[in-house]
Order: structure tokens, then C-alpha cells, then sequence
């Protein structure tokens, strides 16, 4: 969906990205995390053709978007980190004159606006102005007229940013739909715990650079390897020996009634794992893979990179 | 299917109160006057009617058309607009007839008054009105485009800016409006003789079409899209042949026709160099892209990113490389030298001009680089003349006669100075750049 190539943009004297490389999958939720000044702005608006980088290259669905800027702007949905409405129209009318704006066709107006408008669970304020709507509702108006055209990438820039915990929950459901109607997300947040909820992917930035890209949920590195956290409902004296001697089993680490130890996220082998551990009358109570949340993965990256 | 952006303004502005409003203030305006008037609908009210029209469409108007960009900006919009996905044709009358929908709807009740109680023959009240409608759409592309550049500069926008830049849109329309009105007159262009009205409505509607165009580009560029130099190439090229036109006079400079109309030609390239490099931002990364553009040999991108002002420069430098080289038929070799320091001078000041804009304080550059400029053509030439120190002139003019020479060396070593120290200031604070935060 969007390839980037070593993409470098400079503020006068500041270089905000320094050679910034990446793939997005198409229908992934990616979370563009990172410290105040890392570059997760400049980002967005350079893969939403709003600024021109000083070198590199963005393709999104193959199409270069510095040479074809009109092309991905009818592609994309941007909600900027400040974004603006028209505070005198109505909730109907702003999200018609978007509808409008993006090229929709007059017969399909009404219901794309009503469709926009009901996702974000806004329908029954329509006859509302902007200006008279709360923080969250503006919010939320602000993403309807972002996806009013189901643009098939939606760049999203502190989208959860001055909302309460329910308006929160209801944003992570809405992107979670959007990614079943096959959308691309790109979120840049601060609450990890709120993207944690709806991303696939973490995309980790520091300085103007990519520090990380991982997959966000079970713990995997490169070797697609997952860490096993094993629970035991009375001691087993020989545990530590019979997991060391199971092939793909390292770093094992045991302590009483608890074991964790790193081995392969295939699920088949771990059935045979397990199956092989109740075999030698291990006393298993649980076997899970060990989950670390994005808050943890994110300072260890920060911390990895901090020590280099 | 209606312009959506115009839609959206005839939404915003055409509100019922407004509607109404209008005609009833407009309305009890015209009968005061009608009733001093000993109830008189005659040429007061008609007087009246043409300047309340030329008020609402020439200073309101453009302050609407600025607005209608400056707007968007002040409270964050524009960001939508600019990834909506109307062209930038679409974009640029719906912004330019939607934001003074509400201005040309009170000028056109103006209009009706005027054209019903005018006592001039039809055709002279019909031009009166067209010149009018002109000058209205000239002010407020010129409002519109001034906005539209200035983005490119500063994108922190006041509420006090759309009022400047109407006045900028009085001044442009000014000399039409002085002198569209005396019809008697006759105007000489390029040995033509025609009527001041007729001249002046053609004049107009030319420059009318050549904002729309700058308006167009303008709008294409803040959509991402690029431009080529040709558009400003051809704007440039026929500011100089439609000013030249005037210049039937020759004699009393001693000079040939073709002679005078280059130098109006050469006038005219200087001017507007100087007028885009204040306009255009001179932001030190369009440097590093350019140099990075050369470096590669990507002449297509090069030619698409050249600020306007560094290809009105090099058609300068044609012009002035032209007279340097026909003058001295007729003035001298002298004459060659005189050109050749003209264009020194433009090319130090230019350098000045970047100096300080790659200073690292790069706020208010421009109004430091006028000062500078104000200082070195006026304060110290006075200096220099209270001092009796006539010779010091020479580096502050391009001089006549037999010191040509020496002036032009002077001017060469300036220029070789201040194109140093921009050098060093961009290397220094810009040629290589740090990550942020660091």
C-alpha cells in the first residue's frame, strides 16, 4: 500500500526526517508513535502530498506521490493534530460540501453523507451547527468528513487527543470497521494503551528516524519467535532439564512454579510442546504466550536506542 | 453539479438576513439622496450608485477575495481544501466569485440604480459600468493572488492582512480608475491612436485574464501541482512589449524607438526581479533542494521548482546584454559598460537580500533587506554628497560618461563581496543541517 524510500525533509537548518524508510500493508493499523519533535507530523503530511520532502520517494498503491500529489489526495483521509471546521454550517452541510469537494456524485451524496455520519454516531445532529457541537463531537465530525469519501489510506495525527475514555473507545471500535472495510490506518498518538486497542503495527520514530517497525501484540522477533510463559500447578524438579532438551526451546528461565523460555510462534508446535510436557507429567495450569503491551515494547525500543 | 466551494460560500454568505439586508440599506441610501435631491432621480443618485458599487466590489470585494484564502488558514481548513479533490481552476473562481458573492450582489443592485438613473448616453454608462466591473474582478484577483503568495511565506495569518491586501487591489486598480473615466482623451500605443475609455476596458480586461492565470498557478502550486516557468516567462515578456507600446516619444531622449521601448523592456524585467524576490519566500531549504536538483542534473524538476524571481533575472540579463551591445551605435562604448553595472547592482542587491534572509533570524529579512537598500540608494549618497564627495557616488549608482568604468569595477567588487558572504552565511547556517532536537 505505501512504500517509502529513504525520505529526508528539512525545516530551515532542522532536518525533521533523515532517510526514512518503510512498507505499509494494505489493511494494517499502524500506530506512528515517538517523542514530541521525532518527526510523526512531518510524516503524515508528507504521505498525505502536503509537503514536498527535499529528497526520497513515497509511493502509495504504486503511484509516486510527489510526481502524482492529486492523485493521492483523492486517496487519503488526513485529520490533522489542529484541524478546523466550519463553524457556521451544520453537521449536514459540512459533511455534504466534503462529500461534494472529493468528487462524489450528486446522487450518491446523501447517502454518503448519512453513512459518514452515522459511523462516527453523529446522524442525530445533523441540523447542528459546528460551532455548537462539544470537543468530542467536533471530533468526531472532523473524521466523518475525513472518511466521508472511504479514502482507502486514512492518516490520522492525535485523533484521541482531549477526549474522554467513552468518545476513546468508540474511536478504536470506529478505526477497527474502517480496517474491515479494508482501510489503511497511520495513527500517530501519545495514549499507547488507546492504540494498543485497534493497531497491527508499530512504527517507532526518534530524531526524524525510524527506530522500530514490529508487529504490535505477542512478542516476536525476527526469527518469528515468541516468548512462552508456562504456569504450574504444583513443583516439577526436572522442568528446566525437559524444556532444554525439547528442540526450539532457548532462554529458559525458571522459577518455582513459574517457567518462561523462548520457542516458535507456530501454534502446531506449541500444541506439540505442550502435549509433550503433559507426556512427562509436567503439572501445566496454563501455557500463554507472554504479551508485552505497546507501553513496554515502546520504552524498550526508546531505551535500546537511548543505550546505543 | 455546482462548484462545491462557491456552493459552500453562497451557503455561508447568501444567508437570508443578508439577502434581505442589502437591498434595504442600499435601498434607504438611494432614497435619502433622491429626497435632497428635490426627489430627483437623477445624476446624484447616479453618482452615488457608481461609487457605492466601486466601494463594495474594488475595497470590500478584495477584502472577501483575500479572505476567502486567508480564512481558511486562520482557523485550519485550508489543510481539507487542499487535499479535496477539486482542481485548481475549481478551487480558484470558487473562492474568487464565491468569498464576494455578497459584494457583487450589492454592486449589481448598484449597477441597476445606476444604469436606470444615469443621464450619459447608453454606451458611455454601459463602459462606466464594465470599467467598474473590472476594476472590481482586477482588485480582487490582485487580493486573491497577493493572499495566495504569501502562503508560501508565512503561513501565520492576521486579521488586519485581507485589508492590506484589498488596498494593494486599490492600488493596482487605481491609474485605470484615473484615467478610464477621461473619455475625450486619446491614448498612443505603439503608434495607434484610440479612444482612453476603450484603451483602458481592454487594458484592464487583459491584466483581469493575466491574474486569473496567476491565480490559477498559484492555486496549482498550493495543491502540490508544478509549474513550469513559461506561464511568468510569456507574463513577463508581455508586461514588457504592452509598456513599451507607450513609449512613442523617442526624441526627446535622443534615441531611437526600438532604443527607448528596450530600455522601458529592461525597466520593466528589473522591476518585476525586484518585485518577486520580496514576494517569493527565500526559504534556505529551496536552496539546498535546488543545489540538490542541479547536483543530480534534474533539469525538469529544476526548471519546475526556479523561483520567479531568478527566471525574471536571467530575462534581465538578456535585455540588458541586448542594449549593451545596440547602445553604443548610437550613445557609445561607454554605454555598454553602463548596462553591464545596472545589472551588477541588481544582481548585489539580490545577494543582499538572501544574506540576510539566511541569517538565522529570518524573521521580518525582507523589511531589514528594504532598509538596507533604503540606506545604500538614499542615506549614504546624501552622506556622500553633504561630504562633497562626489566621486563616492560611484558606488552607489550605476554611473554616465566617462567614470563608467570605474563604477563598474566598484560595483563588481560589491557584488563579489556580498555573493561571498551569502555563500557563507547559507553554508554556515544552512548547508548542513542537524537532526531535530539535537
Amino acid at each position: 500500500m505505501i512504500t517509502v524510500e529513504n525520505l529526508s525533509f528539512e525545516y530551515p537548518g532542522v532536518r525533521a526526517l533523515d532517510e526514512v524508510s518503510f512498507v505499509v500493508e494494505k489493511g494494517s493499523v499502524v500506530a506512528l508513535v515517538g517523542p514530541n519533535g521525532a518527526g510523526k507530523t512531518t510524516l503524515l503530511r508528507c504521505l498525505a502530498a502536503l509537503d514536498q520532502p527535499l529528497s526520497g520517494v513515497i509511493y502509495l498503491d504504486g503511484d509516486n506521490t510527489i510526481l502524482q500529489p492529486r492523485s493521492t489526495h483523492r486517496k487519503t483521509g488526513y485529520l490533522p493534530d489542529f484541524f478546523g471546521l466550519y463553524e457556521d454550517l451544520t453537521v449536514e452541510r459540512c459533511l455534504t460540501y466534503h462529500a461534494f469537494a472529493h468528487g462524489i456524485a450528486s446522487e450518491n451524496i446523501t447517502h454518503a453523507v448519512r453513512q459518514a455520519a452515522e459511523r462516527l454516531d453523529i446522524a442525530d445532529r445533523m441540523q447542528v451547527r459546528a460551532k455548537d457541537l462539544s470537543r468530542g463531537l467536533r471530533q468526531r465530525l472532523a473524521i466523518a468528513q475525513a472518511i466521508v469519501h472511504e479514502p482507502p489510506l486514512l492518516l490520522l495525527d492525535e485523533p484521541a487527543s482531549g477526549l474522554d475514555p467513552e468518545a476513546r473507545h468508540s474511536l478504536a471500535t470506529l478505526f477497527l470497521s474502517l480496517r474491515d472495510l479494508g482501510m489503511t490506518l497511520i495513527v500517530s498518538s501519545h495514549i499507547l494503551t488507546e492504540l494498543e486497542a485497534y493497531s497491527t503495527h508499530m512504527l517507532i520514530m526518534r530524531q526524524g528516524k525510524i527506530v522500530s517497525q514490529d508487529f504490535v501484540g505477542g512478542y516476536r522477533d525476527a526469527a518469528e519467535r515468541c516468548r512462552i510463559q508456562l504456569r504450574l500447578a504444583a513443583g516439577c524438579a526436572d522442568l528446566e532439564s525437559l524444556l532444554e532438551n525439547m528442540d526450539g526451546v532457548s532462554d529458559v528461565q525458571v522459577n518455582n512454579r513459574e517457567a518462561s523460555f523462548s520457542f516458535l510462534c507456530d501454534k502446531e508446535l506449541q500444541h506439540q510442546l505442550l502435549k509433550y510436557l503433559i507426556g512427562h507429567s509436567v503439572p501445566v495450569a496454563s501455557f500463554v504466550e507472554e504479551k508485552r503491551d505497546m507501553h513496554e515494547a515502546y520504552l524498550d525500543k526508546m531505551q535500546g536506542v537511548s543505550d546505543a | 453539479m455546482l462548484n462545491p466551494e462557491f456552493r459552500r460560500n453562497l451557503w455561508l454568505e447568501m444567508t437570508q438576513h443578508r439577502v434581505i439586508g442589502m437591498p434595504l440599506i442600499l435601498g434607504a441610501m438611494f432614497l435619502l439622496t433622491y429626497l435632497l435631491n428635490d426627489r430627483e432621480f437623477g445624476n446624484e443618485v447616479a453618482v452615488l450608485a457608481l461609487s457605492l458599487c466601486g466601494l463594495i466590489v474594488i475595497l470590500w470585494g478584495a477584502s472577501q477575495a483575500a479572505e476567502s484564502i486567508l480564512s481558511e488558514v486562520r482557523s485550519h481548513t485550508w489543510e481539507n481544501q487542499r487535499m479535496s479533490a477539486m482542481g485548481a481552476w475549481d478551487m480558484a473562481w470558487g473562492k474568487l466569485f464565491g468569498g464576494t458573492v455578497y459584494s457583487w450582489y450589492g454592486a449589481l443592485i448598484c449597477l441597476a440604480v445606476y444604469l436606470i438613473s444615469s443621464d450619459e448616453v447608453v454606451v458611455d454608462t454601459v463602459k462606466n459600468m464594465v470599467l467598474l466591473v473590472l476594476c472590481g474582478l482586477f482588485s480582487q484577483t490582485i487580493a486573491l493572488l497577493i493572499s495566495l503568495q504569501n502562503l508560501k511565506k508565512d503561513r501565520s495569518i492576521t486579521r488586519s492582512q485581507a485589508t492590506v491586501y484589498a488596498l494593494f487591489g486599490l492600488i493596482a486598480v487605481m491609474p485605470f480608475l484615473q484615467f478610464g473615466f477621461e473619455k475625450e482623451v486619446m491614448v498612443e500605443w505603439y503608434g495607434f491612436s484610440m479612444l482612453n475609455m476603450d484603451f483602458t476596458l481592454t487594458s484592464l480586461a487583459l491584466f483581469v485574464v493575466w491574474a486569473l492565470v496567476g491565480i490559477y498557478q498559484s492555486m496549482r502550486s498550493e495543491l502540490q501541482m508544478h509549474n513550469g516557468l513559461w506561464v511568468w516567462t510569456l507574463f513577463v515578456i508581455w508586461l514588457m512589449v504592452y509598456l513599451a507600446g507607450f513609449m512613442n516619444d523617442a526624441e526627446a531622449m535622443r534615441l531611437s524607438v526600438i532604443s527607448s521601448r528596450l530600455l522601458v523592456a529592461c525597466l520593466v524585467a528589473l522591476s518585476l526581479t525586484y518585485l518577486m524576490i520580496f514576494v517569493e519566500s527565500k526559504d534556505p531549504v529551496i536552496f539546498s533542494r535546488l543545489r540538490s536538483m542541479f547536483e543530480q542534473g534534474n533539469w525538469r524538476q529544476l526548471n519546475r521548482n526556479l523561483p520567479s524571481w531568478l527566471t525574471t533575472l536571467l530575462i534581465a540579463f538578456v535585455v540588458c546584454a541586448v542594449l549593451a551591445l545596440t547602445f553604443p551605435a548610437e550613445k557609445g562604448l561607454e554605454s555598454s559598460l553602463f548596462f553591464v553595472a545596472i545589472y551588477l547592482f541588481v544582481l548585489r542587491d539580490v545577494c543582499i537580500i538572501l544574506w540576510i534572509n539566511f541569517g538565522k533570524q529570518r524573521k521580518r529579512a525582507d523589511m531589514t533587506a528594504i532598509l538596507y537598500l533604503i540606506v545604500l540608494y538614499g542615506l549614504l549618497p546624501s552622506i556622500a554628497r553633504a561630504m562633497d564627495l562626489g566621486s563616492a557616488e560611484l558606488l552607489f549608482f550605476p554611473q554616465w560618461g566617462e567614470d563608467v568604468l570605474m563604477g563598474t569595477l566598484l560595483v563588481a567588487g560589491q557584488f563579489v563581496l556580498v555573493l561571498f558572504l551569502a555563500k557563507n552565511r547559507w553554508q554556515g547556517n544552512y548547508g548542513v543541517t542537524r537532526a531535530i532536537h539535537e
